[in-house]
């Protein structure tokens, strides 16, 4: 498959010396990912990597006692699965899926660890990109024992419309509830109000992003950062 | 200046190393006396050194630009400061500062970067440390977005009782509020809930751990993933407290 780098949507696989996306050219496999298609299994070996190009995955961790979910982070195509894989870690506690279908690049993971074993360079893109997953984690702890569930709400719309190229998100109330950790009636309450604002247009199962400097202004600080460092490090823009 | 000794260093990672790479580090290793509040990184600067805690207990804050600020990780003398450092990132947005006093020895991030880059097995060792730490980041998205604080203040609890020697926390009040993101008042609340059940008691300034396995009990499941998997992955220093 002849894929030249620039028709990528994947921002790591973008941010490659052309040396280095022609080493990975031929490892790399086109897949479709559709809706909790699993990319990582909690506690197993990860055999594949994937680099997205359309979509969204979740990362959900669970509590000791599998009593609690939560998602912890997500990534679309500025992103890649497994990283605990760059870190030379065999497995993760934490499980990830497609929550918004799409399709990605497939690549064995064996060989993966391979390239970045010799490549310095190479080395340095993803373990700063471990950096900026680390980064979001931290400010979405800060986001969670901080922020309102109206500024998360708003933190989070922004978050995965920075991942996706419409301004249309295909979700529901019960799956953002999931997703913030709190109650669905709860999250019904801060759509409504955030429609108030303007700043969106819920219909049933979709969320329209209507003015992104609104969800901004609700974020206040806990939006941002990561994003900031992601671009300062990759060297590609991640917000929109 | 004298090189240091591995079977005199306390610190885990240090320890879990093969005398070959130990004695790559030790002519760089410096020691240092870490008071309360002394920042080993700061935010948005390059990080000049990683430090490896010996005793005493670094705090990882999170902090926004409109400076609200949480604690998302602990670093006592199983870790080193300025993971960043082994993701070749030379800075980070998270400030970490000692909570509880002690001593360390510091790395200039040259050093630490070159012994990485040339050996793979000490490279590994660190960036599964790395996994860790994210792992402590992880699971506290998920108890500040899941957990009541009363359950959130038995995991801090447990997890400075890890990192720390003895049964004697020397925090206040305040400080723990600002670590846990509530109001003072509030943790006040719960630490007297937690004296009521005879889990701890608190004095001025300290806070002595009574009964592990009551706390550990409130705390349930967000407590303890980032401990297993760094006794899975590197050794069972965290566990010493807990056997």
């Amino acid at each position: 498959m002849v894929i030249p780098q620039s028709n990528i949507s994947n921002k790591l696989l973008s941010a490659l010396s052309p040396a280095s996306f022609d080493q990975f050219r031929p490892h790399l496999k086109w897949v479709d990912l559709p809706v909790k298609n699993v990319l990582v299994s909690a506690d197993e070996p990860a055999e594949d990597i994937y680099f997205l190009e359309r979509g969204l995955a979740s990362v959900v961790a669970r509590s000791g006692n599998d009593d609690e979910t939560i998602e912890i982070a997500h990534f679309g195509r500025e992103g890649m699965s497994a990283p605990h894989l760059i870190l030379m870690t065999d497995l993760t506690p934490n499980k990830t899926f497609m929550q918004l279908a799409g399709s990605g690049f497939v690549m064995r993971s064996a060989v993966f660890g391979d390239f970045l074993a010799n490549d310095i360079t190479l080395r340095r893109l993803f373990l700063n990109y471990v950096h900026t997953c680390e980064l979001q984690l931290a400010h979405s702890a800060l986001a969670n024992g901080r922020y309102s569930v109206y500024e998360r709400l708003a933190r989070w719309l922004l978050m995965v419309h920075d991942r996706l190229d419409s301004d249309d998100l295909p979700l529901t109330h019960e799956f953002l509830a999931l997703m913030l950790g709190v109650r669905r009636s709860g999250v019904t309450e801060q759509i409504h109000i955030l429609e108030g604002g303007n700043a969106i247009k819920a219909t049933r199962g979709n969320i329209r992003i209507l003015d992104r400097e609104r969800l901004k202004d609700v974020a206040g600080g806990s939006y941002g950062v990561p994003e900031r460092e992601y671009e300062r490090l990759i060297g590609l823009q991640c917000m929109r | 200046m004298l090189a240091v000794n591995q079977s005199k260093v306390r610190n885990g990672l240090l320890r879990a190393l093969s005398e070959e790479h130990f004695a790559e580090f030790a002519p760089h290793l410096e020691p240092i006396d870490l008071p309360i509040r002394h920042v080993l990184v700061e935010i948005n600067q390059p990080t000049p050194y990683v430090c490896f805690i010996e005793s005493g207990l670094a705090s990882v804050v999170a902090t926004s630009e409109e400076d609200e600020t949480i604690e998302v990780g602990h670093i006592g003398r199983e870790g080193i400061t300025g993971v960043h450092l082994a993701l070749m990132a030379e800075q980070t947005t998270n400030r970490t500062f000692m909570q509880v006093a002690g001593s360390g020895l510091l790395l200039p991030s040259s050093a630490f970067s070159r012994v990485l880059n040339e050996n793979i097995a000490v490279r590994k060792l660190f960036l599964r440390y790395v996994q860790t730490f994210g792992l402590q980041l992880s699971q506290s998205v998920l108890a500040n977005g899941r957990y009541s604080v009363y359950e959130r203040l038995a995991r801090w609890l447990l997890m400075v009782h890890d990192r720390i020697d003895g049964d004697d926390l020397p925090l206040t009040h305040e400080f723990l509020g600002i670590m846990l993101g509530v109001r003072r008042s509030g943790v006040t609340e719960h630490i007297h809930m937690l004296e009521g059940k005879r889990a701890i008691k608190a004095t001025r300034g300290n806070i002595r751990i009574l009964d592990r396995e009551l706390l550990l009990e409130i705390a349930g499941g967000c407590y303890g993933i980032p401990e297993r998997e760094y006794q899975r992955m590197i050794s069972n220093y965290i566990a010493s407290k807990a056997d």
